[in-house]
């Protein structure tokens, strides 16, 4: 197989002032390339903490992750990150956001390529907007179109749609799809709906909580674009579900 | 439309107010050495503008004062307070020593002042300095502590590997206004310390030498009024022109968040 991103045996153990606190156990997992993997669990399974490991702003305590045959140790504009918060420069235009890694790794032509992203994203009408004038969703396909502008191996996305209506989301859903197809990248998403996760992955990862392991990878395997009513995506939706209730209980019975 | 040209006089009135009553108070108590007439501080304007020529050099040498210590405190208050603000540990070891300094009253500091600088417009510059310093330092490292976290590690993930870049790409444009108000408050603080940092007679003029020294506090309290509505209203120019040139150009990106 075709492997792009390789966990091994991650750990991750946080110190706090309560002692130690056991976010991720022994996470082992292939990503391969140009696939589109999702991340489930209910909040507190340690599906952030991974991305940000992926994203190396955070170290795994024992394990190792692997990206290109290489092991990750800092963050790098190789691994694309979109997180939850809106996370424009609020003093920076949509154009000159975008245009920010570019003009960080020193890219010469970062105007074109900004613009082009902002294609992408259909946002060029927009490009000389601050943030603050633009909503929720397209702040956020600013922030893709950011990400995507310096060209990573990989896009790690940390429930990106969250905190959006639900229109909106749908719309982005299909959006992210399009784009994926387009530039043919490795996605890691995470997210806390069962849906989002059943109509854009090829793999679901279902994770458990106290500590964070993998409790069941799900595939997909339905051709794109899906009906989010299809009964197949019924079957599996409701496998997750009782997964997940399994797991609600663990929380709530300590 | 109307309504808001309501509004923006609305000053207008209050202030006609405040003279007139002045005016007429002043007349029933009919004593200059208690309080002298509106009109009396008026002419003393012409008197000691047009026919003794204080008013210009006065203000042009209270202003160099002020120069001198705005621009020494922007620039030692602005990278120490990066500094505070984006490592904590610098912020540990600092802020004490910077929380005895700041409750101390510039005026106490003149004996030092003249110790170190002799009687020198250093001397004045000092203790204006000291008024400006504080906000500054204040309100830049709140700025930098204040930056999200989030748009940090964005720029992490975007390519700014060390704090530097960092700091030169997120942090310090964040926390730009935040700057700018230190900047502003520090202004009117130290604005407040040129008579203060005059009436020890750093200088042959200047607004504050000259109420001081040269004025009769009780012959001429029109003058010595005259002069304290100078001061008033220099500062006025200078906090209205400052967010002119900053608030209206600089910041066009914060409208969303303040207004």
């Amino acid at each position: 197989m075709n492997q792009k991103l390789v966990l091994s045996c991650v750990t991750k153990i946080f110190n706090s002032e309560d002692g130690e606190m056991k976010s991720l156990e022994e996470i082992s997992l292939n990503i391969n390339q140009n696939e589109f993997l999702c991340i489930i669990g209910p909040s507190g399974c340690g599906k952030t903490t991974l991305l940000r490991l992926i994203a190396g702003l955070d170290f795994p305590s024992s394990g190792k992750i692997i990206l290109d045959g290489e092991e990750i140790r800092s963050p790098s504009p190789e691994r694309g990150m979109i997180f939850q918060d809106f996370s424009l420069f609020p003093w920076r235009t949509v154009l000159r956001n975008v245009e920010f890694g570019l003009e960080i790794l020193g890219i010469e032509r970062k105007r074109e390529v900004a613009e082009e992203y902002l294609n992408l994203v259909g946002l060029n009408r927009f490009k000389n907007r601050y943030p603050y004038e633009l909503s929720g969703g397209m702040k956020q396909r600013v922030a893709i179109a950011r990400a995507l502008a310096v060209n990573p191996a990989i896009l790690l996305m940390d429930e990106p749609f969250g905190s959006l209506d639900a229109q909106t989301r749908n719309m982005l859903q299909d959006e992210i799809l399009r784009i994926w197809g387009k530039t043919k990248k490795t996605v890691v998403f995470v997210t806390h709906s069962v849906d989002e996760a059943l109509y854009l992955a090829d793999r679901v990862v279902v994770m458990s909580i106290n500590p964070g392991r993998i409790k069941k990878i799900i595939d997909v395997n339905m051709e794109r674009p899906r009906e989010r009513t299809d009964l197949k995506i019924t079957e599996k939706r409701n496998e997750i579900l009782d997964i997940l209730s399994v797991e609600l209980k663990k929380m709530t019975d300590r | 439309m109307k309504m808001r040209v309501k509004k923006r006089w609305l000053w207008l009135p209050s202030l006609a107010i405040a003279i007139l009553s002045w005016e007429l108070i002043a007349f029933v108590i009919d004593e200059p050495g208690i309080l002298p007439r509106f009109s009396m501080v008026m002419f003393s304007f012409y008197e000691l503008g047009v026919v003794k020529g204080y008013i210009i050099p006065d203000t042009l040498m209270s202003l160099y004062h002020f120069g001198i210590g705005l621009g020494a405190a922007f620039c030692v208050a602005v990278p120490l307070g990066i500094a505070m603000g984006w490592f904590e540990n610098v912020f540990r070891a600092i802020d004490p020593i910077i929380e005895i300094l700041r409750p101390i009253p510039p005026l106490a500091w003149i004996p030092l002042a003249i110790a170190w600088f002799k009687l020198s417009s250093i001397a004045a510059g000092f203790i204006i300095f000291l008024g400006i310093f504080f906000p500054i330092l204040i309100d830049t490292y709140t700025g930098f502590r204040d930056v999200p976290k989030v748009l940090v590690e964005t720029s992490k993930v975007l390519g700014c590997a060390e704090s530097k870049k960092q700091i030169r790409y997120v942090a310090f444009p964040y926390a730009l206004p935040s700057i700018a108000t230190g900047t502003r408050v520090g202004m009117g603080v130290g604005w407040m310390c040129v008579v203060a940092a005059e009436m020890f007679g750093v200088s042959k003029s200047g607004l504050g030498y000259r109420l001081f020294s040269e004025f009769n506090y009780w012959n001429q309290l029109d003058y010595i009024i005259a002069y304290m509505l100078l001061l008033g209203f220099i500062s006025l120019c200078l906090d209205r022109l400052f967010r002119y040139i900053v608030d209206e150009r600089l910041f066009r990106w914060k409208k969303g968040i303040v207004k």
